[in-house]
């Protein structure tokens, strides 16, 4: 191997054009030898990235997250949310491939818990389980009408290894739901925990949001995230 | 860690066998965060636990209260504690008996994971679903806090820099189960 500072060879300390250089900063030599050498530090990869924002206040039958990149590992969404019809649960369908979303409540199975106080109650009633079944259901009750006093819900799901193609997809999620400025007196406060499943091992390429009854209306905000590499 | 500082993968990847150990993780962010979605490779298994053991401490030091349900149309929620006593924190973990391609959600958020004079405070999460009908189901919800070491003084002086996550008995994780450890600011 020719050495630094040799003709022909790659540039080394020998050319350097100053030796000094700053406190965290790599030296002329150094990128030098981790060129020839092949032995790069690995980049620090940003584990969080913003995919696509869906926003609004017109009313709007569904959200829909459509070409989700595929160079993810885990799937984050953070909503909030207002509809037009009480007691509206929220849906959720995925898509694979080129096809449409899949809304065939066979292929999807939920299980999950949920509280809520009652009228005029001030602490919520324990927890219940809602009765598993097939159903695109991600969360009952998620939202309220807006007219009844700036009443919405809020929720996070993850869906870990969407671009997986061996399993079939998981995600889970965690709610509050008809949040008002009035909570404290109306008591109609609630919270959930949940968990989903789609019967498809297809990497997941479209998330769509609906109600199982209305629409999303006044304000509705859905950020979705793309977690790891 | 300063403001600005981003989270990060300690490490990630594809799990094989009956064990992964996480070992030297760094002391040097805030708290951690450790997905694990799949399932057990094993056709006679519903459900089983999927356990957590840090820094090799095998005594009852894995102090955790929370709640539970399975197979929720039986309509009813346990309220218990677990844990404490088995040298493990767990979660639910499907086989594949009811679905051959079962994928189950497991997670441990550790707050605090590197301090050196106290407990660290934890949230575990484990769900699974499978539900066709009433005589074919197969569900866990899980979620709990606890704080790691429970009571030894001298655990607490040192910093979580390894978990070993560990299947039940024999059980080895089927392919496609993979994990992720992130590092938050």
């Amino acid at each position: 191997m020719v050495g630094y500072g040799e003709n022909g060879s790659v540039v080394g300390p020998q050319n350097l054009p100053t030796s000094s250089v700053a406190s965290g900063v790599w030296s002329l030599a150094e990128v030098t030898e981790a060129s020839r050498d092949s032995i790069w530090p690995q980049p620090s990869y940003p584990l969080i990235e913003l995919i696509a924002t869906v926003s609004g206040t017109a009313t709007v039958s569904s959200i829909q997250f459509t070409s989700i990149p595929q160079t993810y590992r885990d799937l984050r969404i953070v909503a909030q949310a207002d509809s037009t019809t009480t007691s509206a649960g929220l849906r959720i369908a995925f898509g694979t491939g080129g096809g449409a979303v899949d809304t065939t409540d066979s292929n999807y199975q939920y299980v999950g818990y949920y509280s809520d106080a009652g009228s005029g109650q001030s602490t919520p009633a324990a927890y219940r389980p809602v009765y598993p079944g097939a159903a695109r259901l991600v969360l009952p009750g998620m939202t309220w009408p807006r007219a009844s006093g700036d009443v919405y819900g809020v929720a996070v799901w993850e869906i870990p290894d969407y671009v997986g193609t061996t399993l079939h997809k998981t995600i889970m999620g965690n709610a509050a739901d008809r949040i008002s400025p009035t909570l404290a007196t109306s008591g109609v406060g609630g919270v959930g925990r949940g968990v989903l499943k789609w019967d498809n091992t297809g990497a997941i390429n479209k998330i769509t949001f609906d109600l199982t009854t209305g629409s999303f209306s006044d304000y509705y905000h859905f950020k979705l995230y793309g977690l790891g590499s | 860690m300063a403001v600005g500082d981003t989270a990060q993968i300690i490490s990630s990847g594809t799990m094989s066998g009956n064990s992964v150990s996480l070992t030297s993780i760094p002391q040097t962010f805030s708290h951690l965060e450790l997905t694990v979605n799949g399932c057990y490779d094993d056709s006679g298994t519903d459900s089983n636990w999927l356990y957590y053991k840090f820094n090799g401490t095998t005594s009852s030091e894995y102090g955790l209260f929370g709640g539970r349900i399975y197979n929720g149309a039986n309509g009813t929620i346990s309220t218990q504690t677990y844990g404490n006593a088995s040298g493990n924190y767990f979660t639910g973990f499907p086989g594949t008996n009811k679905d051959a391609y079962s994928n189950g959600i497991s997670k441990l958020r550790i707050m605090n994971y590197s301090n050196t004079t106290s407990q660290k405070p934890l949230l575990v999460d484990g769900r699974h679903v499978h539900y066709v009908s009433s005589s074919d189901k197969s569900d866990r919800l899980l979620t709990g806090v606890g704080a790691y070491p429970t009571t030894t003084t001298s655990l607490m002086n040192s910093g979580i820099s390894t978990i070993v996550i560990t299947g039940s008995g024999s059980l080895t994780f089927k392919s496609g189960t993979r994990y992720m450890l992130i590092g938050w600011p």
